[in-house]
């Protein structure tokens, strides 16, 4: 009976640290998104300093907040999201409005897919 | 590389941990749900060895939900025995009176060549020798014979065997099992000396001992101490 009640207390704990990985996912990947947001119009603005500015920022933001993503989330998955990020980068100091739109556009889309992918619905489950 | 070595290392030691927790009775005789856990454990173990792309939890919490529900199955059929019914399924007579039991039979999927070659095994064969045969639930067949055809027991000859007991090991290649000697109510004293009988001065040249429920000491010399 011990080793039941062991066992129910790490299943317990198990099932908190989901509850708590998949609610930090989702804030986590708010803040981001909010982020690439905000790259995004400067860029519409044509505000290219504040653009590097920010997109600096989301890098900074992304080494916080997803550093410990790749403990529960597919490795592959966090470095496509890393290589989109350097392209960001890149393209928002060249100033290429189009490229950099189209970047952010599909990083934001990397990032809502993942807390979109871990959440429990039926969907997902079958 | 290293990381590959590591994570191997890492599941095997967990892998190895968990079956230790399901129990000793799992790996001799596994019920079908248990052998599930173990073909589902293996696979789990297996992937995040290979790849390292995948999080190593990802291989971990599987492994211990399966070991948890296993574990629990286990504790829910020792405590009923009508989820015992369900989960590890009943023992089914397929002999009954040196008579073979056709439904039942059919109703294992059982073929006559099987059951006559599990007979085999059980060096049985002539089925009108078997009182009862018992599909038991692990898959394996008990047979019990006919009371005549029983292998003669003392009992039978009204005779009374001396009693042998459980010989006790108390010195394995040179170290001895103070648990094992406590356990005999002995010492090292006792011991030392008993060997010392032997023309034994050093502990650490003996490779095996053990005594008998007769008190006497069974031992084998290190080759290098011959």
């Amino acid at each position: 009976m011990r080793l039941l009640t062991t066992l129910t207390v790490i299943l317990a704990l198990v099932i908190g640290m989901g509850i708590w990985f998949n609610h930090s996912l989702q804030t986590s990947s708010g803040d981001l998104t909010r982020q690439i947001q905000l790259v995004s119009s400067t860029i519409r603005q044509q505000d290219w300093e504040t653009a590097v500015k920010h997109s600096e920022k989301l890098e900074k933001l992304w080494e916080q907040k997803a550093k410990w993503w790749p403990v529960f989330l597919d490795h592959q998955e966090m470095d496509n999201i890393e290589f989109s990020l350097a392209r960001v980068k890149e393209y928002v100091t060249s100033k290429d409005d189009a490229l950099s739109l189209g970047q952010l556009s599909e990083l934001k889309l990397m990032i809502e897919h993942i807390p979109r992918k871990e959440a429990v619905n039926l969907t997902n489950i079958f | 590389m290293l990381l590959v070595i590591i994570r191997t290392l890492i599941l095997y030691a967990t892998t190895v941990l968990l079956l230790r927790v399901m129990g000793k009775r799992q790996i001799g005789q596994l019920q079908p749900y248990e052998l599930v856990v173990i073909i589902m454990i293996s696979e789990l173990a297996a992937i995040p060895m290979q790849n390292t792309g995948i999080p190593l939890l990802s291989g971990l919490i599987p492994i211990f939900i399966l070991v948890t529900a296993q574990v629990t199955l286990s504790y829910i059929s020792l405590k009923s025995e009508r989820a015992r019914g369900v989960i590890c399924g009943t023992p089914s007579i397929v002999i009954e009176n040196s008579r073979i039991v056709e439904d039942e039979l059919r109703r294992q999927r059982l073929n006559l060549n099987d059951l006559l070659e599990q007979l085999r095994l059980k060096n049985v064969s002539d089925i009108s020798d078997v009182e009862y045969a018992i599909l038991e639930t692990s898959g394996q067949l008990s047979v019990i014979l006919k009371s005549e055809k029983r292998p003669v027991e003392p009992q039978d000859l009204k005779i009374s065997p001396e009693y042998e007991g459980l010989p006790i090991t108390l010195i394995i290649d040179g170290q001895v099992i103070n648990d094992n000697l406590k356990k005999v109510q002995l010492d090292m004293v006792w011991l030392q000396n008993e060997l010392g009988k032997y023309g034994i001065k050093n502990i650490k040249d003996v490779f095996f001992a053990s005594l008998d429920a007769h008190k006497q000491l069974y031992y084998q010399l290190k080759s290098s101490a011959q």
